[in-house]
């Protein structure tokens, strides 16, 4: 249905033409994007891509579509046909209306004023019926769950709910190949795995024939996913059904290419269950029952490794006034319409608090309240004990600092060293510390061999961590981060936040993540709030907040595998452990007696 | 909330065509065109905020204040026309030779035209669904799609950018740029210099922000079919009433009158201004 054969592709270089010229022999391999793919999809898979950042996901899901090189320029070699016709000669006119694409980023792929406009616009353009296109429109809306939105306009819609516009779009040109690149980055768990479902059941009511998905995290579609690539480098290096990849591979996934393996996968693996069976949580929490009723334990050294639980056992540093206080806080952008309602909160010195909540309910107008951004219109914020709500000057003292969704937006300086040393420049820092800090900030976040490219020339975790570090080398008590990992790979994921880690644990610094990872809460939060309708509505630790089923369904959150698993093994079980780690820690000490 | 973003209602203003108030817009500037003294420029400027705030159901005070933000230009010009105009009537000694009552007068005209246009304009786009717009030219002006949607993607992408501007401004005074914000009369002071810099770097994220979706946008438009046909439906449906040719047309007339009854000349008006 759809194959490439022998597919290359390199960037255009900087010197050259947008296009390269044609008979111009192709540069080497080594520095080609995509490096010879050959692959072949039929009718009725589901595919999934991953792989590291950069590894090359999205420019193969764009060169499926010939988007590559007709749009990006560079040079590409071999070939992509659908349904026998070349795609690469053709560019996207060959495809339109065959094949639907969602980007990553949704703020980009809409093109029109309101929800309704967005989704009509590609069956206007095939010259539809009015009524088909109401059909569509009906349907598509349904599906991607934004039949309320859909008088809308797009770009006052929260990041989530533009991703379903997106495809929502895609959808209504109903297309016989979806290709998706990263969906669902965007949207908080149970709205991810709505979009999903809504995918899925395209796929298996026969609407949609084929699906290519690129992914980072892979959780909540690998038990409908009938096939895995996992690329590297540009080449497809593995390529099979997606259980019997991770769990042969599992270990050299996760710890050497930095591919978010799904924690049940880990689960199943450490338990020595699934093997030849569908990885599911009815199998691996049955897999958990039996281990602990023969009496084996749980081999820890694998689980910790990417479990350390340390996080747990660094008490907030108390002594002093709370790091941020709160109170009463209320806060809206037009007058009439409230978005936070009577917000208190206190949070201890050194706390890595994480603050969840379905897409639209506050959270970033919360954390932009807190670090001065806004004028609140009711209650009162505290910083280190000081009042902030009607100062601006604490933003000077660089006590409260903000990375942004977006690193880009941040950006101010044309070299990597100059921004890192732009925000104590403003701040009147001597020289000699300038540049005692900015070292220290390029080695801690490996940033070195950057020292003066241009913050825009780097990859995007690279940007990512340069824009912590545009704070951190502030030395700021509080640091707000807005999802500062959306879209990392593993490896990068983890390098930023163990640095934040450090930073709380040795230097006291308070951090409050607005984050959907509930993985990544899990792992590292010492504590979680949970907003819902501009208020707070819980808040306490993680294992507490997975046990109450009713406000994590109010609140569109759902508990991390690991909980999933020991609820269904021991639902007696008031705290569900919430990481591998934290339930291999746990294991010994379990004497529940097990269901009959 | 963006400066000229479309605010959906149920005025009278709403209920228009587009062209209607293309036309409406155009009659005001010619009608501002042919005044010169800022009397009758101001009477025309605040009928026109009456039509916003009476026909559009739009804030007289947002409208007002939009407008002022809008006409940023219009300032300079009294300054620049009351110090070089060469007038007869002198009421103070400038820099450059006197100051004359002729010359704040004609920079007040000026000044106060522009203002009316950019409230005109201002009503028109706070009243007028971009859609309906690009429907209008490609349906009733026979302009194809393609430029249509090129002017509708122009209105879509200033609130866009409004909004992208409020977001990297945000994040840049997060970083320390706009400490010339600090009520610290001394760090204002202190920030002076540096603010061409500040502007530079903040216009240059703006472009780049703006670039940025450039890519993605041209995909998604492709991958949708933009322009593959010649032919496209329109799922909207878009009624024209007498309504808006009348408005427009009573607002002729009444130019057209008030030429006649003051024996003015429209093209003496815009070649004096020119």
């Amino acid at each position: 249905m759809l194959e490439a054969e022998r597919l290359s592709y390199w960037f255009p270089s900087r010197a050259s033409t947008p296009v390269e010229p044609k008979g111009m022999e192709a540069p080497p391999i080594e520095r080609a994007a995509l490096k010879e793919i050959s692959v072949r999809f039929q009718p009725g898979e589901f595919v999934l891509v991953v792989g590291p950042s950069g590894c090359g996901k999205s420019t193969f899901i764009q060169a499926l579509l010939g988007v590559v090189p007709a749009l990006t320029g560079g040079t590409v070699a071999g070939r992509v046909r659908l349904d026998g016709e070349e795609v690469l000669a053709r560019g996207l006119a060959g495809v339109a209306g065959k094949v639907g694409l969602v980007l990553q980023d949704p703020e980009s792929q809409l093109t029109n004023l309101d929800v309704e406009g967005e989704v009509v616009f590609g069956p206007e353009n095939l010259g539809l019926p009015r009524e088909e296109i109401a059909r569509r429109l009906d349907w598509s809306l349904t599906v991607a769950g934004i039949g309320p939105l859909r008088n809308r306009f797009v770009y006052a819609l929260s990041g989530g709910q533009k991703q379903r516009v997106a495809i929502a779009a895609g959808l209504a040109m109903r297309p016989r190949v979806l290709l998706l690149d990263s969906p669902t980055s965007n949207l908080d768990p149970i709205g991810g795995e709505e979009t999903l479902k809504a995918i899925v059941d395209l796929w298996r009511g026969g609407a949609v024939e084929l699906i290519v998905m690129a992914a980072h995290k892979i959780d909540d579609v690998l038990p409908v996913a009938t096939r895995l690539l996992v690329m590297s480098e540009g080449r497809i290096i593995l390529d099979g059904p997606p259980e019997s990849i991770l769990t042969q591979h599992l270990l050299a996934l996760r710890d050497e290419l930095g591919i978010f393996v799904p924690e049940l996968c880990e689960l199943a693996v450490l338990l020595n269950a699934g093997q030849g069976q569908p990885i599911n949580v009815d199998g691996t929490a049955a897999a958990l029952r039996e281990r602990v009723r023969v009496g084996l334990a749980l081999p820890v050294e694998g689980a910790a490794s990417s479990t350390p639980t340390a996080a747990r056992q660094a008490l907030p540093l108390t002594g002093g006034p709370p790091a941020v206080e709160v109170a009463d806080l209320h806060f809206a952008y037009e007058p009439g319409l409230p978005v936070l309602n009577g917000v208190s909160l206190s949070i201890e010195r050194g706390q890595f608090v994480a603050l969840l909540g379905q897409n639209g309910t506050g959270k970033t107008t919360l954390a932009k309240n807190i670090a001065g951004l806004y004028r609140p219109t009711g209650g009162t914020i505290r910083v280190g004990g000081v009042e902030t709500t009607s100062s601006a000057t604490y933003l000077r003292s660089g006590k409260v600092g903000y990375v942004f969704q977006y690193p880009d937006h941040q950006f101010v300086a044309l070299t990597v060293a100059d921004e890192l040393a732009y925000g104590l420049r403003a701040r009147a820092i001597p020289e000699p510390e300038v540049a005692k800090r900015v070292a220290l900030m390029l080695e801690l976040f490996k940033l070195s061999a950057h020292r003066d490219a241009p913050p825009y020339g780097l990859s995007m975790g690279e940007k990512r961590r340069l824009s912590v570090a545009t704070m951190l080398v502030l030395r700021p008590d509080v640091l707000i981060l807005d999802e500062p990992t959306t879209g990392q790979d593993r490896h990068n994921t983890v390098a930023l936040m163990e640095v934040l880690r450090q930073e709380a644990r040795e230097r006291g610094m308070t951090i409050i993540q607005i984050t959907h990872d509930m993985e990544q809460a899990a792992e590292y939060a010492d504590r979680v709030m949970v907003m819902d309708g501009g208020r707070i509505v819980f808040d306490g630790t993680i294992e507490a907040l997975f046990a109450d089923a009713e406000l994590l369904e109010q609140c569109h959150l759902k508990p991390t595998p690991t909980s999933s698993v020991c609820r269904l093994a021991w639902p007696e079980l008031q705290m569900a452990p919430a990481t591998p780690g934290r339930l291999a820690q746990l294991l010994p000490s379990l004497t529940f007696p097990l269901p009959e | 909330m963006p400066l000229i973003e479309f605010e959906e209602g149920t005025s009278f203003m709403h209920k228009l065509d587009p062209l209607s108030k293309l036309g409406w817009s155009f009659v005001v500037l010619v009608w501002l065109l042919a005044m010169r003294d800022p009397v009758p420029v101001l009477a025309l400027g605040l009928l026109v905020i009456a039509v916003g705030r009476l026909g559009g159901g739009l804030s007289a005070i947002e409208l007002l204040l939009t407008t002022a933000k809008l006409s940023v230009i219009a300032l300079p010009i009294v300054l620049i026309q009351a110090l070089l105009y060469p007038g007869q009537t002198a009421l103070a000694a400038g820099p450059f030779g006197p100051i004359t009552r002729e010359g704040i007068s004609f920079g007040l005209a000026i000044a106060l035209r522009i203002v009316g246009v950019v409230a005109a304009s201002t009503i028109v786009f706070k009243t007028t669904d971009p859609r309906d717009l690009v429907y209008g030219l490609h349906r009733h002006l026979h302009i194809p799609y393609r430029f249509a949607y090129i002017i509708f993607a122009g209105l879509r992408f200033i609130p866009l950018m409004q909004y992208e501007a409020a977001t990297i401004r945000e994040a840049q005074t997060v970083r320390g740029v706009y400490l010339a914000r600090s009520p610290s009369l001394l760090d204002r002071l202190r920030a002076l210099p540096s603010k061409p810099l500040q502007w530079k770097t903040f216009l240059v994220m703006l472009i780049a922000n703006g670039l940025r979706h450039v890519p993605a946008s041209t995909i998604a438009l492709e991958v949708r079919g933009f322009g593959l046909h010649s032919h496209r439906t329109f799922y909207r449906e878009h009624r024209v009433d007498r309504r808006g040719p009348i408005f427009a047309l009573a607002w002729l007339a009444a130019m057209v009158a008030y030429l006649v009854l003051t024996g003015t000349s429209l093209m003496r008006s815009v070649q004096s201004t020119l």
